[in-house]
């Protein structure tokens, strides 16, 4: 079926939390990186979008 | 073209401590900015002195007053963390170059934004590509005419505050956008290209405006 595609990567950003050394205290740690999105048309109208989605619990 | 002392606006700015006073008034090539004091292009050109005080303001996030040729002012600011450009421009007669100033706020220069998109330019295509290549919307430049047509109708492209540059904020969601390309395509108002094959895309000059 025909289609237009779009590419491109996206930055996502994690964040870890740990407990410290010293009670109640929280490190925030927080780690950049990117991730694939893919966005197609078709002909018909129709449009999917092929990216990272969170995984359920 | 017209005579610099005609397209150039001021942009004057004053910082006054126990201490000292600051009081620096340089000539403003192009301004871009919205309501409620926002700026979001500067661009400058004076002595070394000068430039160098600004970079420190606009990075301070200080409030300075801009006139535009046709002599009307505003008090903005360019916010937290601007970006700073500095260069210089030789001019023949002058001993030492002119240092050139351009700054721009975080909103402007934020490639993440998703609801509104800031441009520095009003020219259909340019507004197109940008919005193709800042949301990754699978595209083609001919259907450029009809989606901004809609985002016209439905008020969603604004003009920015300023000179020099011809600014516009367009107002849309990624989301948004994706929709009105469903419903261009299932309209047939959208056509495919006739061929197969890549996307070509044609290349995009910025010309800057004159006042």
């Amino acid at each position: 079926m025909r289609h237009i595609a779009q590419w491109r990567s996206v930055k996502y950003v994690d964040e870890f939390n740990e407990e410290g050394e010293t009670e109640g205290e929280t490190i925030i740690r927080k780690r950049e990186r990117f991730s694939h999105e893919l966005t197609l048309a078709y002909e018909s109208g129709h449009i999917v979008e092929l990216k990272e989605t969170k995984e359920s619990a | 073209m017209k005579n610099a002392h005609e397209r150039f606006g001021r942009l004057m700015y004053r910082r006054q401590t126990e201490k000292t006073a600051t009081n620096l008034r340089v000539s403003l090539d192009a301004f871009m900015g919205e309501e409620r004091g926002k700026a979001h292009l500067v661009s400058v050109v004076g002595g070394d002195v000068e430039i160098r005080a600004l970079a420190d303001a606009f990075a301070n996030g200080d409030l300075f007053t801009v006139m535009d040729p046709y002599g009307n002012e505003s008090i903005v600011s360019l916010g937290e963390k601007p970006m700073c450009y500095r260069g210089s421009i030789v001019v023949s007669g002058r001993k030492r170059p002119l240092r050139h100033l351009v700054s721009c706020s975080q909103e402007l220069a934020d490639s993440t934004a998703d609801g509104k998109l800031l441009l520095v330019s009003d020219d259909q295509l340019f507004i197109w590509s940008s919005l193709v290549c800042h949301y990754g919307l699978p595209a083609t430049p001919d259907w450029g005419p009809w989606l901004i047509s809609q985002l016209q109708q439905q008020k969603r492209i604004q003009p920015l505050l300023g000179f020099g540059y011809a600014g516009v904020a367009v107002k849309a969601k990624r989301k948004e956008l994706l929709a009105l390309l469903r419903r261009g395509l299932s309209s047939k108002q959208l056509a495919f290209p006739l061929r197969n094959g890549a996307v070509e895309w044609p290349a995009i000059y910025l010309a800057k405006g004159t006042a």
